[in-house]
């Protein structure tokens, strides 16, 4: 009884965290610091995959999202010098005002119908979180999943080779 | 924990023979001392026909592998074979830009290769992870060739912009894919989905596919350009390399749509089960707004352009507006699922090939070419070829009789009339009345108009036209007009294929 | 553990997407842009996984790799082209990113 308390109180200290750094990203015009609030958010969100009985998706969240990927995003604002990364995008914004309003009009009407909906259809019903083997996980990955995981492979080459044509000098 | 490995089967073989080809022109190419264009180009039309050839002689319809994963059937098998054709053109309309431009010749063909994979695999795949990946293998692809060009900060705006978008798409698509995925209970095989639609076992995962269709609908708005996701499209257009462009305009609207239409399948009605005709019903409602707003905007704003690539990029939204119409004609069960096929089809290869006319001339007529309309005046003097296969493209986009595009219109609509969407049909009659006057300008400056001292730009250009650039513009044009005097052609093709 | 979790993450993962789709919108920036697409992707892989997770799915930790492997590929892209750009508007002198006509 005071395990699944406990796990509650920590989960929604998660969903908060995650929230609120959420929204720091969203908003925020300092873009360093959105990377930081961006890290929280992916390590809140690998909590809450723990909670669900998901650790290794836990653990390529931290590995890859907020190890990988986030340093990525710092290392070319550092770059770039943090005040002259206000690259625009003209047509976007020339649009901007209609589009916000219909947009978040749109996004928050979608949202609260999406949750009410949630919160009238779904009954409490019985079941039970379980945990994979990784050994369960590779094997689906390579019998059912073997076509998107080998077109990984050639994602990831063709990033490889566009990032290096891209950012060479001539 | 036994692990069942797939069989080794000739469904493989297209991906794997593009896939080769690719990886085989960047490593040949580190082995080489001098830029060999010529042959990279050869060794691309080498795989792309390669694997066209696997895909007829191996691969039957109805095929399917990966315990459903991927399935040849009618639309998609000869999907792929449209996308390999267009593939084909596009390498060899590329010809002249990779030259002219400078642009690393090996890394650019197997980058398109690459994403002419991509788009294969799209329009094959019956699962939805496979379906994710293979359009974010094409936007990464088409992202890189679009900023290919060095020193040209158009091209890396164009990049920029498509990635941004492409992007954001892709985050919509994902969290739709997440909600089908559990509205099938925990499978992300189409089949699956149908079931869940078909068979709803609660009310929860009903609600989950229907939000699941609405986000990932969205996701492809974007990659179909369809109006109000559109804003992007002649940005890139205009900034990317043309023969990216091209990739863009026809290629990828071919293989979204084929892909639209297996991921909207379970939709199509079988019976009047309250439950799913409710669910079609709001989502062709859905649809509906995307092509009246797609053709009516479309068509509206490609009036006022200037420059001719923004001009053919609004065009192709008003042209994803009219196939729009053919999956809307799909979703219905008045009419026969073999002849929705075939009419979508028809119109697809039509505009595939006079889309690659109309970008290939562009492409040969250098920078001047690509910019204003202005600058065509006068081409029916200069370049009478050009001109010629400019008009047959501009006339075949139009509509004109005795063209590939007036066939593909005609069968599509004839369809729809069918299916009782009269009022759409219409509004695209209407919008194709109209494009006649921005289409026929570019035809009347090119044989009526002189030139003037600032369209000499287009001349500095005129070094004789590359073997492979000709070969591309003559196998677009003649097939346009073939199609278009003798549609049996298209149809027998389509038959014994 | 417990089931009451899985619509707290349905929740939590629409919220989180939510923000994202807002911030796309508000942002001029074009990398808080792509900051706030990585939140829209993280929202799809929470609701991924809860959804595996809620139908005993053993393959979906392996479909949250597909979507990170995207994520990190268009990353890698994306921030090149990014320096590119801005390697070019610093020796082009061009304030914005505007050339072509919006």
């Amino acid at each position: 009884m005071k395990l699944i308390s406990l796990q509650y109180a920590f989960y929604a200290f998660l969903a908060t965290m995650a929230i609120l750094s959420a929204a720091y990203v969203a908003f925020s015009r300092k873009t360093v610091y959105a990377v930081l609030a961006l890290v929280v958010t992916m390590l809140s969100l690998a909590g809450i995959f723990l909670l669900i009985q998901s650790p290794f998706a836990a653990l390529i969240q931290v590995f890859v999202y907020a190890g990988a990927i986030l340093v990525l995003f710092l290392y070319v604002i550092m770059l770039l010098n943090p005040r002259q990364t206000d690259v625009t995008i003209r047509s976007m914004v020339e649009h901007r005002g209609p589009m916000l309003v219909v947009a978040g009009v749109l996004t928050a009407s979608f949202f609260f119908l999406t949750a009410k909906w949630l919160i009238t259809v779904y009954g409490a019903d019985e079941f039970q979180f379980k945990e994979f083997s990784l050994i369960e996980v590779a094997s689906r990955l390579l019998s059912d999943y073997l076509l998107p995981f080998e077109l990984t492979s050639i994602l990831l080459l063709m990033a490889i080779i566009g990032a290096v044509l891209i950012a060479k000098r001539n | 924990m036994t692990v069942s490995w797939p069989t080794i089967e000739w469904t493989w073989a297209p991906l794997v023979l593009l896939a080769l080809t690719a990886v085989g022109i960047v490593m040949a190419d580190l082995f080489m001392r001098a830029p060999r264009p010529a042959l990279w180009m050869q060794l691309g039309l080498l795989g792309l026909l390669a694997a066209g050839t696997a895909v007829v002689l191996k691969i039957p319809d109805g095929v399917s592998a990966f315990n459903q994963a991927v399935r040849y059937d009618g639309l998609g098998r000869l999907g792929v074979l449209v996308i390999l054709a267009g593939g084909c053109l596009i390498v060899l309309i590329s010809h002249r830009p990779v030259r002219r431009d400078e642009l690393p010749a090996a890394e650019y063909f197997a980058l398109l290769l690459l994403v002419v994979l991509g788009l294969a695999t799209l329009s094959i795949s019956f699962e939805l992870m496979a379906i994710f990946l293979s359009v974010e293998m094409v936007s990464v692809g088409v992202y890189i060739l679009a900023g290919l060009r060095r020193g040209d900060t158009r091209g890396s705006e164009a990049a920029m912009k498509y990635f941004v978008l492409a992007a954001f798409s892709a985050g919509f698509l994902v969290l739709g894919f997440a909600f089908l995925y559990g509205g099938a209970e925990g499978s992300t095989l189409l089949g699956r989905i149908a079931l869940a639609v078909h068979r709803p076992s609660t009310p929860f995962t009903v609600g989950c596919v229907l939000a699941g269709f609405a986000l990932a609908l969205t996701g492809f708005a974007f990659k179909l350009t369809l109006v109000p996701f559109h804003l992007y499209a002649a940005d890139v257009f205009d900034g990317a390399p043309t023969p990216v462009a091209a990739v863009l305009a026809a290629l990828s609207k071919a293989a979204g749509l084929i892909a639209l239409i297996h991921l909207l399948s379970p939709l199509r009605i079988v019976s009047n089960e309250t439950m799913q005709s409710a669910l079609t019903q709001d989502f062709t409602g859905l649809l509906w707004i995307f092509a009246a707003l797609s053709i009516v905007v479309g068509n509206a704003v490609a009036l006022v352009q200037r420059r001719i690539k923004r001009m053919l990029a609004y065009s192709t939204i008003a042209h994803s507006g009219y196939l729009l119409i053919g999956v809307l004609v799909f979703l219905d069960n008045t009419v026969r699922m073999a002849e929705v096929e075939t009419a979508i089809l028809v119109y697809l290869i039509a505009y595939v090939l006079m889309n690659v006319g109309a970008f290939g001339v562009a492409a040969a007529l250098g920078p001047a070419g690509e910019g204003e309309i202005e600058h065509y005046a006068g081409l029916a003097r200069r370049s009478p070829a050009l001109a010629l296969a400019m008009t047959v493209a501009l006339l075949s986009l139009t509509g004109i009789p005795a063209t590939a595009g007036f066939v593909g219109k005609l069968t599509l609509f004839a369809r729809a009339v069918e299916a009782g969407h009269i009022a759409l049909v219409v509004l695209a009659v209407l919008g194709s009345a109209v494009s006649a006057y921005y289409y026929l300008r570019i035809v009347v400056y090119m044989y009526m108009r002189e030139s003037s001292t600032e369209t000499v730009g287009a001349d500095t250009d005129a070094a004789p036209l590359e073997l492979g650039h000709k070969i591309g513009l003559i196998l677009s044009t003649a097939a346009t007009v073939l199609f278009g005097v003798f549609p049996q052609t298209l149809l027998f093709l389509l038959k014994i294929l | 553990m417990d089931p009451v979790f899985f619509p707290a993450n349905l929740l939590l993962s629409l919220a989180i997407f939510s923000l994202g789709v807002m911030g796309v919108l508000w942002h001029r920036n074009a990398l808080s842009v792509f900051m706030s697409i990585e939140l829209m992707l993280n929202a799809g892989n929470l609701a991924l996984i809860s959804f595996a997770q809620r139908f005993g799915d053993s393959a979906g930790a392996g479909l949250v790799l597909f979507v990170m492997t995207v994520a990190a590929a268009e990353a890698g892209v994306g921030l090149a082209i990014f320096i590119r750009l801005y390697r070019q508007r610093s020796t082009v002198e061009l304030d914005k990113a505007d050339e072509l006509q919006g």
